[in-house]
């Protein structure tokens, strides 16, 4: 007896997926190359005080506009003269926090509403859905652009903004998996235990909506950056002369039959960006699959 | 091995649903009054067929679904606590469902998912924890070892023997066995049911056992309630209730079940069943079974037949122990052709008039073929 306690006092290491989610998702190349190209945007955004070459605010109105490959200006100067090099290494650290500000609002505000949407349902439900679809029936940007002029423009109002707006697709995304998983039998196996409501949202509801809902945050994360480099570009976003790829671009729309460049660094930058945060989505969404436990 | 402590008792247990069909929302009557008793150490066997309420009744005994009466565990009335009070007293009675393989959560392990009544109910260190989950994973005769497993490791033998170790790991007095064994193979049925069995002596388990096959519940049964359309029927020792059925409802179950050998099976009366189970929406008219009745009479149609004590033990809620009195208490099958003759032409009208006793009749050509139970039930 005391020997069969033991061996179940000791504890086993957890085993999560094994080898399963993982090996999914090494077997893609693209969903691959979006994570590396995610793993080298972080890295830069959280070393660019530190390595950007030039002081990425400090005018030089002795080389404005210079061409990509001058010396000392590798991408060139803008029409300030500061180095785009600079400006773009500070601005993607922008635009990824920028992201990351957006999906996590979208997420703080989405998850909790469609668990208590999908779990609880009857009127709760019924009131949550009715805002939902309210809110969904605008487009995000308009939404967000209405926002971010109410509050002012800045890069924190701008990713509140963004984020109150797709916060409706998350109620909905979780609200969904909810409704599927309440209804097996386990949820009524919790209940006839005396599991407390949210003690099973908890242990048996959340681990189930959190896989689909990694997917939607990558993919969402690609919109948010979308979202904000429209709203920066239009001037609702980043103010002068802080710097983002969005509002690089909005500038260097003033310059595009002079100094075309200008706007292509910036706009190669979002487009590898939401492009890897795209392809990764998709990538873990083919590895999660329903066969992982079950 | 019974006492008289009942440890499960319903009295006038109703159960309704709103439907909404074609716009208009009617209310679907699942269970209608019943009353159960279930003596400590007993097992109560629950048959009917599909739809007469038996998981209804299942779940509104856990108060999974909401119903009107009383319900009391041990003499408790637990029917006007408030949920968190009532979650209290979840311990004493515990519940294992059909399916193994939705009942527990795949990304939980089997530890996990036994220690949860733990968690719930007690304030054991998780060592404790750990020691109490490998006594009731041996005591359901698995390795102590499995509690670090999943369950897509089992089959589906193993993951009901999971599933009552988690309904068994709280020392509850009640466990409902919703279906328990349907789901398994039926190598794998005969040893859930012996450790079913074993749990009882060992632990003095009283079972509110639901099943739609009648061998299992007259094995295992020491009392049988018989379920149509909501209601009770019929009820009595299980002896009573398979040698002398004293409802034709019951006895249209009881022949419904196949017999291993074919001039046996030839040579029993053909008493089946005509058309479907009727709309719960819309119940019939006084007996609720008397549109499918072979024995139907014209009272049947009009009023609901009382409950009637039979000899022998427990009772049936049918006129043909009333009105004539025909039976008195007799089981069916101790009808003669000639009273089956008497009784339904004298008692015949219109309502009543396609039901025919089956045994004067070659067997009409929609009845239900015997063979595949839960159809067939």
């Amino acid at each position: 007896m005391s020997v069969m306690a033991q061996s179940a006092v000791r504890k086993s290491p957890r085993r999560v997926n094994p080898n399963r989610f993982s090996a999914r998702l090494k077997k893609q190349p693209i969903a691959m190359a979006g994570l590396v190209a995610l793993c080298i945007l972080a890295t830069v955004a959280l070393i660019a005080p530190w390595v950007t070459p030039y002081d990425p605010y400090a005018p030089d109105l002795n080389a404005v506009l210079l061409p990509p490959g001058s010396p000392g200006h590798l991408f060139g100067t803008d029409e300030l003269g500061r180095d785009v090099a600079s400006r773009l290494l500070i601005g993607g650290r922008v635009s990824l926090i920028a992201a990351l500000q957006g999906t996590g609002i979208a997420l703080v505000v989405g998850v909790p509403l469609g668990l208590v949407a999908g779990f609880f349902g009857a009127w709760i439900d019924k009131v949550i859905m009715f805002f939902t679809d309210a809110v969904m029936s605008f487009p995000a940007l308009l939404l967000a652009m209405a926002i971010a002029g109410i509050l002012g423009p800045n890069l924190t109002n701008a990713m509140v903004a963004i984020g109150l707006s797709t916060a409706p697709r998350a109620i909905r995304l979780v609200r969904g998996s909810v409704l599927s998983i309440r209804e097996e039998t386990y949820i009524e196996a919790a209940r006839s235990i005396g599991t407390p409501s949210y003690q099973i949202v908890f242990r048996h509801i959340m681990p189930n909506v959190l896989a689909p809902l990694v997917v939607f945050a990558a993919i969402l994360a690609g919109t948010v950056m979308l979202i904000e480099a429209g709203l920066s570009f239009i001037g609702l976003g980043v103010q002068p002369p802080e710097a983002s790829w969005g509002a690089m671009l909005g500038s260097a729309f003033n310059y595009i039959s002079q100094s075309p460049w200008l706007a292509v660094f910036p706009g190669v930058c979002i487009a590898i960006s939401v492009l890897a945060l795209n392809v990764l989505g998709d990538g873990v969404r083919d590895s999660i699959g329903k066969k992982v436990r079950r | 091995m019974s006492t008289d402590k009942i440890v499960l008792q319903a009295e006038d247990l109703k159960v309704s649903f709103p439907v909404r069909r074609a716009g208009h929302s009617t209310t679907v009557q699942a269970v209608r009054g019943v009353d159960i008793r279930l003596r400590a150490g007993e097992t109560l066997g629950l048959v009917g067929e599909s739809g007469s309420g038996k998981s209804t009744l299942a779940r509104a005994l856990m108060r999974l679904i909401p119903s009107e009466g009383t319900v009391k565990f041990d003499g408790l009335d637990v029917s006007h606590l408030k949920s968190g009070a009532f979650r209290k007293e979840r311990k004493r009675i515990q519940m294992v469902f059909q399916d193994p393989y939705s009942s527990l959560n795949p990304s939980l392990t089997v530890g996990a998912s036994i220690a949860e009544p733990l968690k719930v109910h007690t304030k054991l260190s998780s060592a404790e924890r750990a020691q109490r989950i490998s006594e009731v994973l041996t005591l359901v005769g698995l390795n102590a070892d499995y509690a670090d497993r999943y369950p897509d490791e089992f089959s589906g033998g193993q993951r009901q023997r999971i599933a009552i170790a988690r309904a068994i790991v709280l020392n509850p007095e009640v466990l409902v066995c919703d279906e328990a064994v349907s789901a398994l193979d039926v190598s794998t049925q005969n040893q859930v049911i012996n450790l079913l069995e074993e749990l009882r002596d060992k632990i003095g388990l009283s079972y509110l056992f639901i099943s739609h096959d009648l061998a299992v519940v007259r094995h295992i049964s020491d009392y049988v309630a018989v379920m149509y359309l909501g209601e009770i029927v019929e009820e009595g020792p299980v002896d009573r209730i398979f040698e002398a059925a004293a409802h034709p409802y019951t006895q249209v179950l009881l022949n419904a079940v196949p017999v291993p050998d074919p001039v046996a099976q030839r040579a029993t009366t053909k008493l089946l069943l005509r058309g479907d189970i009727p709309d719960p929406t819309n119940p019939p008219s006084g007996c609720a079974f008397h549109q499918r009745c072979p024995f139907a009479m014209a009272i049947c149609a009009q009023t609901a037949p009382p409950k009637v004590e039979i000899p022998g033990g427990g009772a049936a809620k049918c006129h043909l122990h009333t009105s004539g009195p025909v039976l008195a208490g007799r089981p069916i099958n101790s009808l003669t052709e000639a009273e089956i003759t008497a009784e339904t032409a004298t008692g015949k009208d219109g309502s009543a008039g396609e039901s025919l006793a089956a045994a004067s009749m070659p067997a009409p050509s929609r009845v239900t073929v015997p063979g595949r139970p839960e159809s067939s039930l």
